[in-house]
């Protein structure tokens, strides 16, 4: 011990460079080191000689101005291989040919079935079947890719005990678990609100029931609950809170009365757009009254100029625009009511919506449907505006 | 929620669901009672929470810590503090700056609702031309105080290192001196000795410490055992539990161990000294303990600056602690404690 | 002795229980909710399980 020397220092070794040609470009591979998700832009930074941060950006910008980006970054993620692996994700010339059927049939109904289940023929339960089958169908495949990969690392350490999972095998993983896990989360969501817009007793003792059970899982030291209540849960409650309506049916529906006959006194819908056009129906002198009822969705009642409208509008989350006025928030309970001189029309407009929004226009909005109040209409008529017409 | 053990984490999700909770208070007020309005409100709480985050940030409130040494170790820390942070590769946002942001906004935010924005600048402007007046009426006596107190923190500091330097020598040298006089009569147990001290001296003198050899806090342990064994005859034995990387204060431990060891050697007899440490990176426990003759500690003159000094005032400095039992014919026990983590 | 409970599922059950009677009172006609209520109700749940799970984590260490 004593006059013992301290141990040589080891000599630096030197960074690791790759053993090829330096006049060659190195091969095009989603790099382990200096990535951010995929590797996708170091990747190419390192093939091409380009800054990174500059490639980041580029995307960056090309996603947002057109979600271009995010398709190229996939097609990036799944067509080039990482660094160390032999071959890309997608090994497009070996897939099983009944995947790719699957998918495009898949793709297909989707494509055929989500606008053909608004159709009015078809009750309201199809086109949210329609999409809840979809989300399930997408975190199934989530959850089974995720298995799938849990099984290959599993496999992989079993025969090399010292091995870890690759980047790649942590980045698929990861996506695969968010887009499972949301999935659920969007099914519980969907499955509250529609059970609290339908059947809203019903709503609330399932919320009791829920919190009556997670206080039980909590004895049982049960961890991973409190995420799917809440998920159910919480919709239930805002629901619930707007008064949403979805009993009438879902999808578009648009009314167009010729006559006063054929006007009906209410109109109502569970969710989606609802048109109600008057511009067609000679309203008598005095007042008319019309009921507009709504879940969630957009409502649109359509008025001549010459009739004054006085509008009550319930919304319980949204906007309501009536011609010059408009108003918007939460809980909101909106009236204006203007007197109408004598001989002028004059529409009691009941409006209820309970997530959404009530417009009350002279013509149908235009694409990107932006309402400005006094854009689309004035409601002149009922400063007697026309009543020199009326008298002529 | 998947557990964690890095308190941190469980610190946002407190601080959130607080957050939230205040919040959802704030509204029920504002349904049922009375409302000052969305104005003041607001504004208000968000100023609050920057308050909050002022008051809670680490450069603000004046450690308070037990001894000069801590003082002497944290002379370099707060430049070394960004950097370790970058080094673990999380952002470590100020929450100082933070907070200063959010009383800022607050208060721009209640300036733009309500108005006032141009007569607050006014406002503004002469208290600001006031304090410059103030300062310049007062910088005088303000430059003296910060030289008086800086010459005061800069003299604590040296004879806080002399009384470390003294700490050193008597371990080290006085003890070697001890040992030779002892063994007198085998120069070659002579010359090991004066080898041995002559190296660790040069080694603490050119700066590095001896005790701080090694990575871990069981390394430099069994290697205070074994030159306590090859320095002082007997034999040691070590058993640690659990680990601790070696930083400053486990080397102030270990070093204080190591005079423990000397001491129990020297008045043990022939029995074997054993050394237990229960080492985490909240916690460093040592136990030195023999079964030789024992001493009553009340009877040690103060003059013997072996026991208390070395031992027991090394670790007062250090920020922690050490204890001496120990009856006659019952042996020594010699209980050194740090809590707390490293660098802190 | 029984096990300690699980903080946050414990809260949020609690706090679901109590926000389901709101509920089932809404449905009943009892009190008619809005958000300006039911806003507060939700915040206070999310942040009562939030403090909940924070508070149990940290307990762990």
């Amino acid at each position: 011990m004593a006059g013992s020397e301290r141990p040589p220092e080891l000599p630096e070794l030197p960074p690791e460079r790759p053993a090829e040609h330096p006049s060659e470009r190195p091969r095009l591979v989603r790099t382990r080191r200096g990535r951010l998700i995929g590797g996708v832009c170091s990747g190419l930074g390192a093939h091409f000689g380009v800054d990174p941060i500059l490639l980041r950006i580029a995307f960056v910008g090309l996603a947002i101005f057109g979600g271009v980006g995010l398709w190229l970054y996939l097609a990036f993620l799944l067509l080039v291989p990482e660094e160390g692996a032999s071959a890309p994700p997608l090994r497009l010339l070996r897939l099983p040919w009944r995947l790719i059927a699957g998918v495009a049939v898949l793709i297909a109904a989707a494509a055929v079935g989500l606008p053909a289940a608004s159709h009015p023929a078809l009750g309201s339960a199809w086109a949210v079947g329609v999409v809840v089958g979809t989300i399930a169908l997408v975190g199934i495949a989530a959850l089974g890719l995720r298995m799938a990969l849990r099984r290959q690392v599993s496999a992989q350490r079993r025969s090399d005990p010292d091995r870890r999972p690759t980047p790649d095998q942590r980045l698929w993983g990861f996506l695969a678990l968010a887009v499972a896990v949301t999935a659920g989360i969007l099914l519980l969501a969907i499955a509250g609100a529609w059970l609290a817009g339908t059947e809203p007793h019903l709503a609330a003792w399932a919320v009791v029931a829920v919190g009556a059970a997670l206080v039980l899982a909590a004895f049982a030291r049960a961890r991973r609950l409190v995420i799917p209540a809440l998920a159910f849960a919480l919709p239930v409650a805002a629901v619930a809170a707007a008064h949403v309506d979805l009993h009438g049916g879902v999808g578009e529906r648009t009314y167009r009365p010729a006559t006063l006959a054929q006007l009906r006194p209410s109109y109502s819908l569970g969710a989606g757009l609802l048109e109600v056009d008057l511009r067609d129906v000679q309203l008598p002198p005095g007042d008319t009254t019309l009921h507009v009822r709504l879940g969630a969705g957009q409502a649109v009642v359509l008025v001549s100029d010459q009739v004054c409208v006085a509008t009550h509008a319930r919304v319980g989350a949204g906007y309501v625009g009536a011609l010059d006025r408009d108003s918007g928030g939460l809980d909101v309970n909106w009236v204006h009511r203007p007197s109408a001189p004598k001989g002028v029309p004059r529409l009691l407009l009941s409006g209820r919506v309970g997530m959404g929004t009530l417009i009350v226009a002279d013509r149908p909005l235009g694409r990107g449907g932006g309402f400005q109040p006094g854009a689309y209409g004035t409601n002149d008529a009922c400063r007697g505006a026309f009543q020199q017409r009326a008298v002529r | 929620m998947a557990p964690t053990a890095d308190p941190s984490r469980g610190a946002l999700r407190i601080a959130l669901g607080a957050g939230l909770l205040v919040c959802a208070g704030l509204l029920l007020v504002r349904a049922t009672g009375p409302w000052p309005g969305d104005a003041i409100v607001w504004p208000a709480a968000v100023a609050a929470l920057g308050g909050l985050l002022i008051y809670r940030s680490p450069h603000s409130r004046p450690r308070a810590r037990r001894g000069w040494a801590a003082h002497r170790q944290r002379e370099l820390p707060p430049r070394r503090s960004p950097s370790t942070a970058r080094a673990r590769g999380r952002p470590e946002v100020s929450r100082g700056g933070l907070g200063v942001v959010l009383v800022l906004g607050a208060g721009f935010a209640f300036l733009w609702a309500s108005g006032g924005v141009r007569p607050a600048g006014e406002a503004a402007l002469a208290g600001l031309a006031v304090l410059v007046a103030l300062a310049l009426i007062f910088a005088p006596s303000w430059r003296r105080l910060a030289r008086s107190l800086a010459a005061e923190r800069s003299e604590r500091i040296r004879s806080q290192e002399r009384a470390d330097v003294g700490a050193h020598l008597h371990d080290s040298v006085l003890q070697t001196l001890a040992l030779i006089q002892r063994d007198a009569d085998d120069p070659r147990q002579v010359a090991t000795l004066a080898r041995q001290q002559e190296r660790e001296l040069r080694a603490w003198l050119a700066g590095r410490d001896p005790a701080t050899r090694g990575e871990s806090v069981t390394a430099a342990l069994e290697a205070a055992a074994a030159e306590v064994e090859a320095g002082a005859g007997g034999s040691v034995e070590v058993v640690a539990v659990g680990e601790r990387a070696l930083d400053q204060r486990a080397a102030a431990a270990v070093a204080a161990a190591r005079e423990a060891m000397l001491n129990a050697v020297k008045f043990a007899g022939g029995s074997t000294v054993s050394v237990y440490a229960e080492l985490s990176e909240e916690r460093v426990l040592l136990f030195i303990r023999d079964r030789g003759n024992g001493f009553d500690p009340a009877a040690v003159l103060p003059e013997r600056r072996g026991v208390r000094e070395s031992i027991v005032g090394r670790m007062r400095r250090a920020g922690g602690s050490a204890v001496v039992r120990s009856a006659p014919g019952k042996g020594t026990e010699v209980e050194i404690a740090i809590h707390g983590r490293g660098r802190s | 002795m029984t096990p300690r409970p699980n903080l946050a599922s414990l809260v949020s059950g609690l706090a679901l229980l109590a926000l389901g009677i709101l509920l089932v009172l809404d449905a009943q006609g009892t009190v008619d909710l809005g958000f300006a209520y039911v806003g507060p109700a939700l915040l206070g749940v999310v942040g009562a399980a939030l403090l909940a799970s924070g508070l149990s984590s940290r307990r762990r260490d």
